[in-house]
């Protein structure tokens, strides 16, 4: 039980990182301190930041969960720009506000995330770096920002789909757990057919290859709706980010709660 | 005017290379298929490093006649100096592009293109960064490892003429233990390490050092050139195979040390690096026939090798400039067309400005 506990623990605090460190800002915010409360409560969500209707998919990460349960420290390869600046007094961003909370909410666990591959490369240079440093730095789960680049390249959309379904099988093969996260919303790519193209891709890949998937441009989406819809303003990149990464964190978290344990 | 030297082949193909550059600079667009990536493990990285390297061997003086040491010390510090200038002011141009698009377009997404994204959501510590070279632009990271190369060249310079043995052993030696270990330079204020990474790709700079010399290994391997051909040429041909075909080795397939097997840019490994120096032996050949019969390329590409900075400032600018446009009118064959003529005019009149500044000095 006490394994299962910390498993679940381990999976929220993952994808509460995932989405804090995406948000790509340093955390000050009470919604920082309310991560760090007891692991079995879901952190409260801002008003401003709550999104109904944006479903999220159930990650699946048994190699991942394997590595927690063999002990010693799992290894997360995040590729294609997940890192927050660390801030002038170091070690204060999200990746290490997020090793703190985990090893602070489940005594023993060391989580180690190496950051490779800069925002905005092209899914076939990360299916390089992701096929190299998986393997040297013996990750378990692999953590892909995939599209952007091959969206402002225009890049064939075929060949996209190609390189993200190679990759990820790779992955598959070699007991390698991945998650995407896809494309940004922006009210200027709504009407374009090739960057709405690319989104697809990633979304059908990730289905058809039972990976999970950070819907950050559903969740923008809804957002903007929102926030639209009340006739909102639109607030600066930064809280909007902060959003994002709250929404994803407890979404998921909330998802992860009430599975069953032992189910994938 | 002054008299600008005569084309050669070392600025014939650092010419070739700031062309491919140019057009690897803007990916997805037609004529990325046409440059020598394609079918090569190595590409226009390793080339250019490599040329660099055979310019250091001038600075350093010939062997019966060697530059004073102090010269020596003056000039690669005046010129690491020149290339970090030149670095940062490019830099700031292309942010100062990604803004405009953003604003010009509507679009934020450009503020995230390129590593940029720090630059305008942690500007305090990122600008720091980029002073440093610590935070680089994705594109706009080969200047901070030329710099680093030049901050070392001093010491390759005076010790290859001391005792080349010596050197080659303190490069390998380096090259060797930044592989295996790894040792690499880190980023900041992200996480990371830099895309090139210096103490690796040293040895490919060295090398083209020690190939420039006029005695030792450097003239052992110009003596026999048409013997060594029949060695690289199979490896260029079993590389274009392996690339063309995916049939490169799987890192989780081979021994350890896994870098040791396997084609990876940033640690600049065995494989890249005896494909490309395989790959200089095998076309070795070219220039003179190219000088012969194909004149005018000849001169040209000579002529933007002659002002590789400038050059290269000017087609990394026009590279992101045509990345813009490409995303904004979708691209196609004519378009690609257009950004590649675009950029080899910018580029020929960065080399104009550079030559005719030299010619009123």
């Amino acid at each position: 039980m006490m394994i299962g506990a910390a498993r679940v623990l381990a999976a929220a605090w993952l994808l509460a990182w995932a989405g804090g460190a995406w948000a790509q800002s340093v955390p000050a915010a009470p919604e920082a301190t309310s991560a760090s409360a007891p692991a079995s409560a879901p952190p409260e969500l801002p008003a401003g930041c709550r999104a109904p209707g944006a479903n999220v998919a159930e990650p699946a990460l048994p190699n991942f969960d394997a590595a927690l349960r063999a002990g010693g420290k799992p290894v997360i390869l995040a590729v294609g720009g997940f890192a927050a600046p660390r801030g002038a007094g170091g070690g204060s961003g999200y990746v290490g506000l997020a090793e703190r909370y985990l090893e602070t909410a489940v005594k023993g666990v060391d989580v180690v995330v190496i950051h490779r591959g800069a925002p905005g490369a092209l899914a076939r240079e990360g299916a390089d770096t992701i096929k190299v440093e998986s393997v040297l730095d013996g990750a378990s789960l692999v953590l892909w920002q995939v599209g952007m680049g091959d969206a402002l390249a225009r890049m064939p959309v075929e060949e996209f789909r190609a390189t993200l379904a190679d990759t990820i099988d790779w992955l598959k093969a070699h007991k390698i757990d991945v998650m995407l996260v896809g494309l940004h919303y922006a009210r200027a790519m709504t009407r374009d057919a090739h960057y709405q193209a690319i989104r697809r891709a990633v979304v059908e890949v990730a289905e058809q290859k039972g990976v999970a998937r950070i819907r950050r441009y559903e969740v923008e989406e809804t957002l903007a709706r929102m926030r639209k819809a009340r006739d909102a303003p639109t607030p600066p990149g930064e809280a909007d980010r902060d959003c994002m990464a709250e929404w994803i964190a407890q979404a998921v978290a909330v998802g992860l709660y009430g599975r069953k344990p032992g189910r994938r | 005017m002054s008299q600008s030297r005569a084309p050669n082949a070392v600025d014939f193909w650092r010419g070739f290379a700031l062309v491919e550059i140019l057009i690897n600079h803007m990916p997805g667009n037609f004529y990325e298929r046409f440059t020598h990536r394609a079918v090569s493990i190595s590409d226009s990285a390793e080339l250019f490093v490599f040329l660099a390297g055979w310019s250091l061997s001038f600075v350093a003086g010939r062997p019966g006649a060697p530059k004073p040491a102090a010269g020596v010390l003056h000039r690669l510090g005046w010129r690491s100096a020149t290339v970090y200038g030149a670095h940062v002011a490019t830099m700031m141009m292309a942010i100062a592009l990604l803004a405009a698009a953003a604003l010009v377009f509507d679009n934020p997404l450009y503020l995230e293109w390129h590593n940029a994204g720090p630059v305008f959501q942690e500007p305090i510590e990122t600008h720091i960064g980029l002073v440093l070279l610590s935070h680089q632009l994705s594109y706009f990271n080969i200047l901070p490892l030329y710099v680093a190369l030049l901050a070392g060249a001093p010491v390759i310079a005076l010790l290859g003429r001391a005792s080349q043995w010596g050197l080659a052993i303190v490069s390998g030696g380096l090259y060797f233990a930044a592989l295996l270990t790894p040792l690499y330079i880190p980023t900041w204020p992200l996480p990371g390490q830099w895309f090139f990474n210096p103490l690796c790709w040293q040895a490919i700079f060295t090398i083209g050092f020690l190939a420039g010399r006029d005695e030792g290994g450097g003239a052992w391997v110009r003596r026999r050139l048409p013997a060594l051909r029949l060695i690289a040429w199979p490896i260029v041909a079993a590389s274009a195979f392996a690339v063309w075909f995916d049939r490169l080795p799987d890192v989780a397939n081979v021994p350890w040390p896994q870098r040791l097997f396997i084609a990876e840019k940033t640690f600049l490994t065995p494989m890249r690096l005896i494909q490309f120096l395989a790959l200089a032996v095998a076309v070795s050949a070219l220039y003179p026939w190219i000088s012969r019969r194909a004149g005018a390329l000849c001169r040209s590409l000579s002529f933007l090798g002659r002002h590789s900075l400038p050059v290269f400032c000017a087609g990394s600018i026009a590279s992101l400039i045509g990345q813009i446009l490409r995303f904004q009118t979708g691209g196609g064959l004519a378009f690609d067309t257009a950004l590649v003529v675009g950029g080899l005019g910018a580029m020929t009149l960065a080399a104009w400005a550079a030559e005719s500044r030299e010619g009123a000095a």
